[in-house]
């Protein structure tokens, strides 16, 4: 697979500190990688420098085959970014914001209203950007970075805070990116949708990768299988009983309780993404 | 309401205040600004003439003269030196007597002077220096004596051609239309940077510079545009139209560069009208030399807006040509490129 994105020792310091120390990954062209960590982890530096918007104090960043330290104009072409929060020209209708960025990556023939509708903004496309709910802002913000088709598409916490409809509409809109082609880095801390959506997962802490691989890799490599059974005890209160899957005593243990308790449900549970970021570093992700 | 109350929501917004850095900043830097204007500016009333002489007289008749109240006198070689003072602004005017004079005077020969004032020195002024002529003729010859007095105005002689108050203000409102259209530009980048569509526009192919260019060009067209429009209706462009337009588009350049500046020290609209403000009050300061002659001294000269202001005043309301005004507009041009490399490089810096 043709790497779309090679990062090696990337280092970027505010002042003494190091807010993103030496990280080296590589991803593949229409590959998805949620890039995943806590506040202040390092992940929009990651992502600035990745863009062009950060020069690199260490390592260099090569997207497309070329540095982006020294070809950061013939780079910002082929990518599109949708950051963190909704930077709107609040004072334009949604058409005249897309309009705006269509003329600024020169995009001839660009049919405004078609990407309106994809992002499901059809019939708001002439209100002002200013009077979008959240929601609306950041489908539009989704909208707008996929304006030349690009080849990398940075989406920055793209469904944070948003109601279901709104973060499932630009779910499907990242998969369609994907079937296009096009590769995907995804920052987020919304651990259900990076195991969803990503093909791989980076964790990034204190300026760190401390695990790169694909979700159920993770799983297999730090999480545990367990089998969860409420059952209500002698003074009718419901009770949990954690049963470890994949032990010799685990059967033993189930029908002990099914034989000695009323059970009331039962159901097996596996580690999630954010339960093995706790493990490898202990600390959770908000 | 509980007084206690009250005092406690005075004391949060004043402690928030103060941990405000703009408010601070602005705060100090007025008070600077204010101050420093204020005490540059003379402290008292200078009734005293500075007056120039260019003559072989005993030292006891200049210590005669000096003797009277309001009156300083400064000898000089020569009267090239004695016009460059009067030029320079450092004497009101001065007098340049012959080699003979006091013989001619004393044998009652009719003798002739010559007085030198500047275009910018007051009529009062002017008749206080034939005065002091006659005095000296009287003091040698101890008796009134008639001298001929040959005047040399250096510099535009305005005497005769009075200027309409009206036009004297031009200067000031072509000042305030440019740098109004400073705040506009300024307002519209700090919103960039402050709404973060900036990032938006430099993940494009949009680079900093091009967003600088077209940035400047906004603001510089928008300046230029109004003030332009402004010259032509109040009849401004009727004189010396290329030159005023050059230094229209001089001056709108110059508040393209302090746009720039003042986006990068404001944060929000509010900040950008406080920091804008602050830059017009020092910058109309000149044109209020136009308005009232002989208020403003040399140190004006300091302020950029000074070889704006007086560019536009000499050559739209004397007539004053590209021989005459070529040291200002490249002064003008000197200051512009400062300010616009200033401005960016606190711009980038600020953006990161």
């Amino acid at each position: 697979m043709e790497h779309a994105i090679i990062a090696e020792e990337l280092f970027y310091s505010y002042g003494k500190q190091k807010a993103v120390d030496g990280i080296s990954f590589q991803i593949g062209q229409g590959e998805i990688l949620g890039f995943l960590g806590p506040n202040g982890a390092g992940k929009s530096t990651t992502v600035n420098m990745l863009t062009g918007l950060l020069k690199p104090q260490g390592g260099r960043a090569v997207l497309l085959g070329r540095d982006i330290s020294r070809d950061v104009d013939s780079i910002q072409k082929y990518i599109g970014v949708c950051f963190e929060g909704a930077n709107l020209y609040e004072q334009m209708t949604g058409e005249e914001n897309l309009k705006l960025f269509a003329r600024l990556f020169d995009v001839k023939n660009f049919d405004v209203k078609a990407l309106i509708a994809r992002v499901g903004l059809e019939g708001r496309g002439k209100d002002k950007a200013g009077n979008y709910s959240k929601g609306m802002k950041q489908r539009l913000m989704v909208a707008r970075s996929l304006i030349n088709r690009p080849e990398i598409l940075f989406l920055d916490e793209p469904t944070d805070g948003l109601d279901p409809a709104s973060a499932e509409s630009i779910r499907r809109v990242i998969g369609e990116e994907r079937e296009r082609g096009a590769t995907v880095f995804l920052t987020t801390h919304d651990m259900m949708e990076a195991d969803k959506l990503s093909d791989r997962v980076a964790f990034i802490n204190q300026g760190k990768i401390v695990a790169l691989d694909t979700p159920h890799s993770l799983k297999q490599q730090y999480g545990k299988r367990a089998l969860n059974i409420e059952v209500l005890d002698g003074e009718g209160k419901l009770q949990t009983r954690e049963i470890a899957l994949d032990t010799p005593d685990t059967p033993s243990q189930v029908r002990e309780i099914m034989a000695g308790e009323k059970v009331v449900t039962m159901h097996s549970e596996e580690a999630t993404l954010e339960d093995i970021f706790i493990k490898i570093t202990g600390r959770g992700l908000s | 309401m509980n007084p206690g109350i009250i005092g406690a929501l005075i004391q949060k917004d004043l402690a928030l205040a103060m941990r405000n850095r703009f408010f601070a900043v602005v705060l100090v830097l007025g008070l600077v600004a204010y101050t420093a204007i204020y005490l540059f500016m003379p402290s008292q009333v200078d009734e005293d003439i500075d007056f120039g002489l260019v003559a072989q007289l005993p030292p006891a008749i200049i210590e005669q003269l000096e003797a009277g109240e309001g009156l300083r006198v400064h000898v000089f070689d020569s009267v090239d030196e004695l016009e460059t003072a009067v030029r320079g602004g450092e004497i009101m005017g001065g007098l340049s007597l012959p080699d003979d004079f006091i013989a001619d005077i004393t044998s009652g020969v009719p003798v002739s002077a010559s007085l030198y004032y500047s275009s910018a020195t007051p009529e009062e002024y002017r008749s206080a220096l034939s005065l002091m002529l006659s005095e000296i003729a009287y003091t040698i010859a101890g008796k009134p004596l008639s001298v001929e007095v040959n005047t040399t105005v250096l510099g535009r002689d305005t005497t005769g051609s009075p200027i309409a108050p009206r036009d004297t203000l031009l200067p000031l409102f072509a000042v305030f239309i440019i740098l109004t259209e400073m705040m506009s530009l300024a307002s519209l980048l700090s919103e960039e940077i402050e709404t973060r569509t900036i990032r938006a526009l430099m993940v494009t192919p949009m680079n900093i510079r091009g967003l600088f260019l077209a940035k400047g060009i906004t603001g510089t067209g928008m300046a230029f545009f109004q003030a332009v429009v402004f010259m032509a209706v109040v009849g401004g462009l009727g004189t010396q139209t290329g030159l005023v337009l050059l230094t229209l588009l001089l001056g709108a350049v110059m508040a393209a560069g302090i746009g720039f500046l003042v986006a990068a020290a404001g944060r929000d609209l509010m900040s950008v009208m406080a920091w804008g403000v602050l830059f017009m009050l020092v910058f109309s300061v000149p044109a209020f030399g136009v308005i009232f002659p002989g208020s403003i001294s040399g140190w004006a000269r300091a302020i950029p807006s000074f070889y704006l202001v007086d560019t536009l005043n000499q050559a739209v309301n004397y007539g004053s040509s590209w021989g005459d005004l070529w040291p200002n507009l490249v002064w003008l041009a000197g200051f512009n490129a400062a300010f616009i490399i200033l401005g960016m490089w606190i711009v980038r810096r600020k953006l990161g």
